[in-house]
């Protein structure tokens, strides 16, 4: 047996404070998951709660527990758009309708120019925003051709949404297309 | 005021005209070297300038300091475009399934050297050491289906330790690392994403990665032993995935399910692992005794777990249940991968049966040799294979809530503690001289209290308990049947972690 020392560095105080909020918020937040309801069929009120239940998961899912992968700008961005349009869509369809169709397209626009911006600026390797801005391209343009086909004419915002992510799916297909071909192969593979 | 000059400029200033022309055409190597952002390219002309500075500042001359560290060491890697990703391999597509905030399972490899470890040589050993483990050099990526790991071409960093073994890696942004390479006086440590590799995988990187700080330190060797030449190309076996590729097609299926087990007590902690308790066993001590009783090391040590673990339990409902993982590649002799192949068996004992440590340890080598036969392993590699086929056109955003509440709380409650064993670690003999041990340990998981890694080198065994909780009862047990058995034992332990 010869002399093997094993020795590990002072101890450093974790700092518990993340774990003590996390620990605090989980239960008030299970509260209002369940008293936000509860309230909402006792008053009657129009479905309210189905907004204040979906920000109680979406403050949970982005801020107390976030991802593990892919937590960059862009996937934050994506996430967090999708919730403000999704959070958007329940209002105007819930408690307050009649201004849906114009205000959405805008705020889908608004990403999609801030998606590039962050593409261009705060991406390491450009190809990790390559599957997220595609994705919104795509879903941007889908948008707009059910619009298209189920109203047959197409608000201000809309067009300028739909020209915008067309615009974006040609102008990337030509610059990147052999990043955007991997990048496919890659995200979608069943391997 | 003038800027006060850097360290180099200061360094070069010293040296002679024919010197100052050495070191130039030296950092003019490394420069060619490189194809990276300017921030990671900075990073490396500063480790080879560090490096330079710390060999020539040990008494090294310049001429054989500049050979030592000459970037054709660096290969094409950092100038090169990171176009290759790899699938996961079959062990590896649960663990990014499973990932929660605060949890990812991660294990640790370390090698202590007779020496201080000199973080500016380590630094440059990695530099030149990742490119021959390019499925190393990745990142967890998410698919549509599956997740995959994605090459990445950056300089990889190594740290000082400084918190608790075996921590989540933040692996969250573009671009880092999944395992990081630590230090601490004199050892060296890599902690890695078991997305990555296994044990066997993570030993020949850590072995590799030793070897060449050593040869930058002036040690010469033959590669050997487990040992790989940097300089060589990866080759196509080293990250092929072995459980599609030697899949036996066993006509049963079976092997995962099972009752929770019996858990140890004491309340889970916070921080997991909140300490880590290691015995350090005289080999010939352990092995005389398991041979004196018939049995192999790993099934003593099972035995002495056993008993421990009915010490720091105090329901008697149930069996204990210790998972022990095997290396596939025992089975598959012509396997070369680097990623995981391991499978597991489950050695079960029921605390009634646990009287005598000779009567257990006879029970677990019977269990140890009858559960983890070839065709034990092939029914469970063909059930593992079929479920992973029949899941290939399911999204991941339907595959993550079901796997997180099958691994957290069916799969990991199955076991109350793994005990894995490396065995016998090699070293040519030329390094084997710089080195005084080596160590294993393991994360711990969601619900287990324990998890113990065992691991030899020269005249030493060491054994790894992670605690989850700091109930010290299961780890004061294992120490006085260790001693009641006459074994040579030592005991060192990390703070606690709270």
């Amino acid at each position: 047996m010869n002399d093997l020392i094993i020795s590990y560095p002072p101890v450093t105080k974790a700092s518990l404070f993340l774990h003590r909020v996390r620990q605090t918020l989980k239960w008030v937040f299970i509260l209002a998951l369940v008293a936000c309801p509860v309230l909402n069929i006792i008053t009657g009120a129009p479905a309210w709660s189905v907004v204040a239940v979906l920000g109680v998961f979406f403050v949970w899912k982005v801020f107390l527990s976030p991802d593990v992968l892919e937590r960059g700008p862009m996937n934050y961005l994506f996430t967090f758009t999708a919730f403000a349009m999704i959070e958007t869509a329940l209002i105007g369809l819930l408690l307050s309708p009649g201004w849906l169709g114009f205000v959405l397209p805008i705020m889908g626009f608004s990403t999609l120019i801030l998606s590039v911006l962050f593409f261009y600026t705060t991406s390491k390797r450009r190809q990790d925003g390559i599957i997220p801005l595609l994705s919104q391209t795509i879903a941007a343009l889908i948008a707009v051709g059910v619009i298209y086909f189920k109203d047959g004419e197409l608000s201000w915002p809309m067009v300028v949404l739909g020209t915008l992510s067309l615009v974006l799916l040609v102008m990337g297909s030509i610059a990147y297309h052999t990043t955007i071909a991997r990048e496919i192969r890659k995200y979608l593979h069943t391997r | 005021m003038s800027k006060k000059p850097d360290s180099f400029t200061v360094f070069t200033r010293s040296l002679s005209e024919k010197d100052r022309q050495t070191v130039r055409s030296f950092t003019d190597g490394w420069k060619k070297h490189f194809d990276l952002p300017a921030s990671e390219e900075k990073l490396l002309l500063e480790d080879a300038r560090e490096a330079l500075m710390a060999l020539t500042g040990a008494g090294t001359d310049l001429d054989e300091a500049v050979r030592r560290l000459s970037p054709a060491n660096l290969g094409g890697f950092y100038a090169h475009e990171a176009l290759s990703w790899y699938p996961l391999d079959d062990a590896a597509k649960i663990y990014p399934l499973s990932l929660k905030f605060g949890r990812m399972p991660i294990f640790r490899l370390s090698c202590y050297l007779l020496k201080p470890v000199v973080p500016q040589l380590l630094q440059v050993a990695l530099d030149f050491t990742i490119k021959r483990f390019p499925s190393f050099a990745t990142i967890v990526r998410r698919g549509f289906i599956w997740h995959y790991l994605d090459s990445i071409k950056r300089r990889f960093s190594i740290s000082k330790e400084s918190g608790p073994p075996c921590q989540p890696l933040k692996i969250t942004a573009a671009g880092v690392q999944s395992f990081r390479v630590l230090y601490h006086d004199n050892r060296i440590s890599v902690e890695f994403f078991h997305v990555l590799t296994d044990g066997h995988g993570g030993m020949v990187f850590l072995k590799t990665l030793v070897a060449e700080y050593l040869r930058l330190t002036g040690v010469e060797f033959t590669p050997s032993e487990g040992v790989f030449d940097i300089n060589e190309p990866a080759r196509g076996g080293e990250f092929s995935n072995d459980f599609e590729r030697f899949c036996p097609n066993s006509r049963k299926t079976g092997g995962f399910g099972g009752k929770a087990a019996l858990q140890m007590g004491g309340k889970l902690s916070r921080l997991a692992p909140c300490r880590v308790c290691q015995l350090v066993y005289s080999t010939d001590s352990l092995l005389e005794c398991a041979h004196n009783m018939g049995v192999s090391v790993t099934a003593l040590v099972l035995s002495l777990m056993f008993h421990a673990q009915c010490s720091a339990t105090e329901s008697r409902e149930g069996l204990m249940k210790i998972q022990v993982p095997v290396d596939m590649r025992h089975h598959f002799t012509e396997s070369e991968t680097l990623r995981n192949f391991s499978m597991y068996c489950s050695i079960d004992l029921s605390p009634d049966q646990v009287t005598d440590i000779r009567q257990t340890a006879l029970e677990v080598a019977e269990q140890l040799k009858s559960r983890s036969t070839f065709e034990e392993m092939a029914v469970m590699m063909t059930t593992a294979r079929k479920l992973i086929r029949s899941l290939r056109f399911i999204p991941l955003i339907a595959k993550i809530p079901v796997a997180r509440f099958l691994y957290g709380f069916l799969g990991d409650s199955r076991f109350s503690n793994t005990l894995s064993n490396l065995g016998r670690i090699m070293m040519p003999p030329e390094l084997a001289s710089q080195i005084a041990g080596f160590d294993f340990v393991l994360g711990t998981t969601v619900v287990s209290r324990a998890a113990c890694a065992i691991c030899s080198f020269g005249g030493n065994t060491v054994l790894s308990v992670s605690k989850s909780t700091k109930d010290p009862s299961f780890e004061e047990r294992l120490l006085a049947l260790s001693e009641s058995l006459g074994l040579e034992t030592r005991v060192t332990e990390t703070p606690l972690y709270e």
